[in-house]
């Protein structure tokens, strides 16, 4: 196991000294390696795929920019998924300003959860909703509705596996506040997703 | 922590979703899972809820087609380590700055010989011949360059006299 770990780290460390060499070649190997995990990171955040495409670009074209200024030391994935991290985020800043108007509240007006009209319906047989792709455009509609910040924190929790020690120290935030977010996401979307889910249980 | 309480401590099983709890802990919430039914029911929903999620971004991310995103950004690569002379001479080469740098050059070439001092007329090189009367003095001479001549006639003051005086 430690020589895999051993064999893993200095593979990463060869990788970016023939990046710091300006080795095309080792380029595209650590887009290839790095890109879909990457990938899944912007998307869990933003939920949008093509918008996550572009951020993963974005984080490569800033690699290849600042890689004479990697310090050895660090790691590579942990500085890849850092600025992956905050481009997303900036993203929902960004988009959040530009739509504020259209911005929706959790809880509709008189309190209650948002509830589909179809809940309970035979359509929705919650077995089929499993393997349905009506489960998941729900899913994410309610994922969409949670605050950017608690989405955020609660994806890099369950995408990423991170620990609250490793997202408080990324997003410069508080353990208690990353601790509290994620509470907060898991129990809204219990809530939300309630009528589809205890059925099966 | 109570067995077999049906009031849930949210904060205590999250933690326990999400491996922040000590050894000892997780002992304690192990052994009240085995005889609490609400807690087994929770822990089983935000697991569902989970796993889907999971699910749904891991397909998205298998699903997706990078190759577009790649041939973008080794385009923009490309560009970016290129010379500045050959970026230069490729957006030279396009025709965009070609005409109206074209037009600026023949304008400031206008303005330049605009601006040069008017070449003087040399003088005449010699005095061919020269015929004098009553009336008038005339004068023919050569330029050296150009062997131009010109014909010089100069009315003299008292032919003037005399002509207004008749």
């Amino acid at each position: 196991m430690s020589n895999t770990i051993n064999s893993k780290e200095s593979d990463e460390e060869r990788l970016v000294a023939r990046l710091q060499r300006g080795s095309e070649e080792a380029f595209v190997l650590l887009v290839q390696q790095y890109q879909q995990r990457l990938y899944k990171t912007a998307y869990g955040i933003t939920l949008e795929r093509e918008e996550s495409l572009d951020i993963v670009q974005e984080v490569f074209l800033k690699v290849h920019r600042y890689i004479g200024s990697f310090k050895k030391d660090s790691n590579l994935y942990t500085w890849l998924h850092r600025m992956t991290v905050n481009e997303s985020l900036n993203w929902i800043r960004k988009m959040k300003r530009r739509f504020k108007w259209l911005h929706r509240p959790v809880e509709s007006e008189d309190g209650n959860d948002f509830i589909y009209p179809e809940l309970g319906s035979e359509d929705y047989a919650p077995e089929k909703l499993f393997q349905d792709k009506e489960m998941k455009t729900i899913l994410f509609d309610q994922m969409k509705k949670l605050p950017e910040d608690a989405r955020a924190i609660f994806m890099l929790r369950e995408i990423d596996g991170l620990s609250y020690d490793e997202i408080a120290d990324i997003l410069k935030i508080k353990r208690g506040t990353v601790s509290s977010r994620i509470f907060y996401a898991r129990k809204r979307l219990k809530e939300n997703l309630a009528g589809y889910f205890d059925q099966t249980t | 922590m109570k067995n077999n309480s049906h009031k849930i401590d949210h904060a205590l099983l999250n933690a326990w979703m999400d491996n922040e709890l000590d050894s000892d802990e997780y002992a304690m919430f192990d052994d009240h899972l085995k005889e609490c039914p609400a807690c087994r029911k929770e822990v089983m929903s935000h697991g569902q809820i989970s796993s889907l999620i999971t699910k749904n971004i891991e397909q998205a991310a298998e699903n997706t087609n990078f190759g577009p995103m790649n041939q973008r950004l080794f385009d923009a690569l490309e560009k970016r380590n290129k010379p500045w002379w050959i970026r230069l001479a490729r957006f030279m080469g396009t025709g965009k700055v070609l005409i109206p740098a074209g037009t600026l050059a023949a304008v400031v070439l206008v303005f330049f010989f605009s601006m040069q001092p008017a070449a003087s007329i040399s003088g005449p090189s010699a005095l061919v011949s020269s015929v004098s009367g009553d009336y008038a003095s005339v004068m023919i001479m050569e330029t050296p360059n150009e062997q131009q001549t010109i014909i010089w006639i100069q009315e003299t003051a008292s032919i003037d006299n005399k002509d207004h005086k008749g």
